[in-house]
């Protein structure tokens, strides 16, 4: 997570002023100049695409790399006592780990459709695309590494503390990583769907233009469509025997 | 037609109000009222194999008290880790101690640090004696529970 934290930001760096100018010059460019911008682009693109996919990889990797570092941390019986040695930076990477999908996937569908048009007509709206993410990025990558820097074995107070028998509420660490574990693919699934049902919306814009590029857009929509069914269909299948796990054990014997 | 967004949005609200519905109907039903003549003073503990072998309940009532199941809940998550039905029941006379035994393994993925467990001894009025613990024990707690 470490490596990918710095690896992300190095390629944002490396990045920005490309995107940067390509923003700015995109639109009052002559022809010999948008070649030149496009090839730019496509340096920029494959960059982009490596950095985000890097982010999207890291996002499934931060809870496995958290449920490993239990052992190591005197105290933690769960994920719960790892983001207390980790405070504060832990729960604001959690909270923000469970957002970056979508905004990261609107990015990369566009180019996807970019790729596929000729003389890249999303090219300028990608690289200030790009721009307005790097604060997104760059919070993404420092809260990582603060995280992981900050974790240290000290003794920690884990969630016994607040989800006593009294508290209603489960220890959603417990609840989801171990007593439940169908819970993962319910929440991936219904995720999944969701996220590409926001791809989508933002994709739908570009179906009403002429030419190419809209042709493109609706195929790449109806595509996003049938990913965002069949992956709330996977959410509904293994959402059946997610409630058998917390009913089964409850059947007396 | 419904429109796939639609049926999207549909089936996560189903999905969402179908958990957590069940959750909280399963810890409703955990919900018993005490019984006022029945405590349970321990548990009994197998410690090589981290299974919880008995639970050891006192009459400080005047009737003989009907233990019919034992219910064993994980604090932390509210779920019930083990039930169950004790055939034949366990009838405890007025003013005495009993062991009822039930074999329920107590988890190893916690045994590092440890959590805590809620048991339930249902008595046959449908009301029930409540035990919290902890395990790993301490040592304390240990030299009553070890067998």
């Amino acid at each position: 997570m470490v490596i990918l934290g710095f690896f992300a930001l190095a390629l944002t760096f490396y990045t920005l002023p490309k995107a940067y100018i390509i923003w700015r010059k995109a639109e009052k460019a002559s022809l010999e100049e948008v070649y030149t911008l496009e090839k730019s682009f496509y340096l920029v693109s494959t960059v982009v695409w490596l950095v985000l996919a890097s982010r999207i990889v890291g996002m499934g990797l931060y809870w496995v790399a958290n449920e490993s570092l239990i052992p190591l941390i005197p105290g933690a019986m769960c994920q719960w006592g790892v983001h207390q040695a980790g405070h504060p930076y832990s729960w604001i990477d959690s909270i923000l780990k469970l957002f970056v999908l979508f905004v990261y996937g609107i990015w990369l569908s566009l180019d996807m459709i970019n790729r596929r048009c000729r003389g890249s007509p999303l090219m300028a709206t990608l690289s200030k695309y790009f721009i307005f993410l790097v604060p997104l990025l760059l919070a993404d990558s420092i809260l990582d590494l603060a995280f992981y820097f900050k974790v240290e074995p000290v003794t920690v107070p884990c969630c016994r503390v607040v989800f006593t028998a009294e508290n209603p509420l489960p220890c959603p660490f417990c609840f989801v990583f171990h007593d439940a574990p169908m819970f993962i693919a319910v929440i991936a699934g219904y995720g999944l769907s969701i996220a590409t049902m926001i791809w989508g919306s933002v994709i739908k814009r570009y179906t009403y233009q002429p030419g190419e590029l809209g042709e493109i857009s609706k195929r790449a929509l109806k595509m996003l469509a049938n990913l965002s069914l069949i992956f709330a269909i996977i959410g509904t299948m293994a959402l059946v025997p997610a409630i058998f796990q917390i009913m089964a054990p409850a059947t007396p014997h | 037609m419904l429109k796939p967004k639609f049926l999207i949005l549909i089936l996560v609200v189903v999905a969402v109000i179908a958990a957590s519905t069940t959750y909280y109907t399963l810890r409703t039903s955990l919900e018993i009222p005490e019984a006022e003549n029945l405590v349970i003073e321990g548990i009994k503990v197998n410690r090589e194999a981290s299974v919880m072998t008995g639970v050891v309940v006192k009459n400080i009532g005047d009737k003989p008290v009907t233990v019919e199941k034992i219910v064993l809940i994980r604090v932390q998550t509210g779920l019930v880790v083990c039930s169950s039905t004790i055939n034949p029941p366990a009838v405890i006379q007025p003013g005495e101690t009993e062991i009822v035994r039930v074999s329920c393994e107590l988890d190893h993925y916690y045994k590092k640090e440890g959590c805590d467990y809620k048991v339930l001894a249902v008595t046959s009025e449908g009301k029930a004696a409540k035990y919290v613990f902890g395990y790993p024990m301490t040592l304390e707690e240990l030299g009553f529970a070890v067998e």
